[in-house]
């Protein structure tokens, strides 16, 4: 079984190197922007997570963020069935590929998935609450590492199997994640402006996807970003519980929301609105 | 028309549906024209990453497929012990809400719910921004409640109005008339619009 975070600190000289080469590919003018853009993911970066409202509620009320194992493991107890078969069942199709890369790894089943954040929010329509974490807690990690985009696409192979060797090329460990995020994305940086360079980190469909283990609760978070068509919904769905008769779903989620208003207001959270 | 459904959240009710061969985003607040389209390769994405449970449940109608995402969520968050409340209450809320919000509020309520003939809905929810805090943090907004509150009475006034005069003096409907069913029409014309539906609930 491989250690995942002791892979990536393996890969750090090849890292060095490759962020090397690519710079010496450069102008010399190209080269500085390719090196300022490393010195501000290594200063600004932060680790996100895309989630559910219904989540960050949960963290305001005390429990903490748990993976899709904790979260089946928790419906078995509610329900009194095998987690497996839930989790089985949940993932169906997709079952196969998560498992065989969470497998693979010492505690695989304990790896949180989030990404690297250096300003605005993540790609997701369906988990449209960007939980950003604090610097703290991100450099409070002994298990912290990064691949330059989703697991399951860059470490498999094109017949879907998982490949070790792609995967060793590929895994930066968090001390390095400003070089690989420089190299991944070196030929867009000089053509694109400073105040866009969050884009290159987190935009559309394309992320770095961190991987760690620890306990993520109420204090791990330094905010929670909302895009503002989320935003405005959520208030349009309550304006309508005022107005109409709303179903209990209605009800609910804009009770939710209220609620995150409400801790907003009491300053026991952050809430910003892009 | 059949509605595959594909994945789901419960605990939000928000449901990814196939239908006529694209998958559509269902979530609260439920309406059709709200139902965003996804791409296909957001479905594994919905499953893998963000939670949603896979689902083969086929539907008939949106309206099954909305009751079956009610239910859920309610059934789990009966599981996880919370409850969902029976209503919120208007001044709680509009005391909270900020200013910028509660002036597209009253946007709604002046374009939408007075113009829809919503008096009643409109008026308790202007009484309640006059009744709370609105009055001292946001005079501006206070005002504009009050001239929508005037507002809405005066168009409630006149529509009745219009109901009663079709009611003394209208010639238009002569077989209902010749068949002495101009009163019992009048009173269901009534109730429907105050129902807003001409079907009566269960």
């Amino acid at each position: 079984m491989l250690n995942l975070f002791e892979k990536a600190l393996a890969n750090s000289s090849a890292l060095e190197d490759a962020f090397k080469a690519v710079l010496a590919g450069m102008s010399d003018d190209d080269g500085n922007v390719i090196r300022d853009f490393a010195n501000w993911i290594e200063q600004q970066a932060l680790i996100s997570i895309g989630t559910k409202l219904f989540v960050v509620l949960e963290l305001l009320n005390g429990r903490t963020y748990q993976n899709t194992y904790e979260r089946a493991e928790e419906q078995a107890r509610l329900s009194g069935r095998d987690a497996k078969e839930i989790l089985r069942e949940q993932l169906n199709t997709y079952y196969e590929r998560r498992i065989a890369f969470d497998s693979k790894f010492e505690d695989g089943k304990k790896f949180r998935y989030a990404a690297l954040n250096a300003g605005g929010l993540g790609p997701s329509v369906f988990s449209p609450y960007c939980i950003v974490l604090k610097g703290s807690f991100q450099s409070s990690l002994d298990h912290i590492a990064c691949l330059p985009g989703d697991s399951l696409v860059v470490t498999f192979s094109d017949d879907g199997s998982f490949d070790e060797p792609l995967f060793e090329s590929q895994i930066a460990p968090h001390s390095r994640r400003h070089l690989l995020a420089a190299k991944e994305r070196a030929t867009e940086i000089p053509t694109v402006a400073r105040e866009e360079w969050p884009s290159l980190i987190l935009s559309g469909s394309r992320y770095f996807e961190v991987i760690f283990m620890g306990e993520v609760t109420l204090d791990s978070m330094q905010c929670v970003r909302v895009p503002e068509p989320e935003y405005t919904a959520k208030w349009d769905l309550t304006f309508q519980n005022l107005i109409a008769n709303p179903n209990d779903a209605e009800r609910a989620l804009a009770h939710d929301f209220l609620q995150l208003r409400r801790e907003q207001l009491a300053g026991r959270v952050i809430v910003e609105v892009i | 028309m059949a509605l595959h459904l594909e994945a789901f959240s419960p605990a939000e009710g928000v449901g990814i549906v196939r239908v006529d061969n694209k998958l559509r985003l269902v979530s609260p607040p439920y309406s059709r024209s709200g139902s965003a389209l996804l791409r296909e390769e957001s479905l594994s994405d919905a499953i893998v990453k963000h939670g949603f449970s896979s689902s083969d449940v086929v539907f008939n109608s949106w309206e099954e497929v909305i009751d079956y995402l009610n239910t859920k969520l309610i059934q789990v968050r009966s599981e996880l012990g919370q409850e969902i409340p029976d209503s919120l209450h208007a001044r709680d809320v509009i005391e909270i809400t900020p200013a910028p919000v509660l002036a597209r509020f009253m946007d709604k309520v002046e374009k939408e719910s007075i113009p829809s003939g919503r008096f009643e809905q409109a008026e308790d929810f202007l009484i309640a921004v006059l009744n709370s805090n609105v009055m001292t943090q946001a005079p501006e907004i206070a005002k504009t409640a009050a001239e929508l509150l005037q507002r809405s009475k005066e168009q409630q006034e006149h529509s009745e109005g219009g109901v009663e005069e079709l009611e003394r003096e209208d010639t238009r409907f002569e077989s209902l008339e010749r068949h002495s069913q101009v009163e019992e029409s009048t009173r269901v014309a009534k109730i429907i619009k105050k129902r807003h539906c001409v079907f009566a609930p269960c």
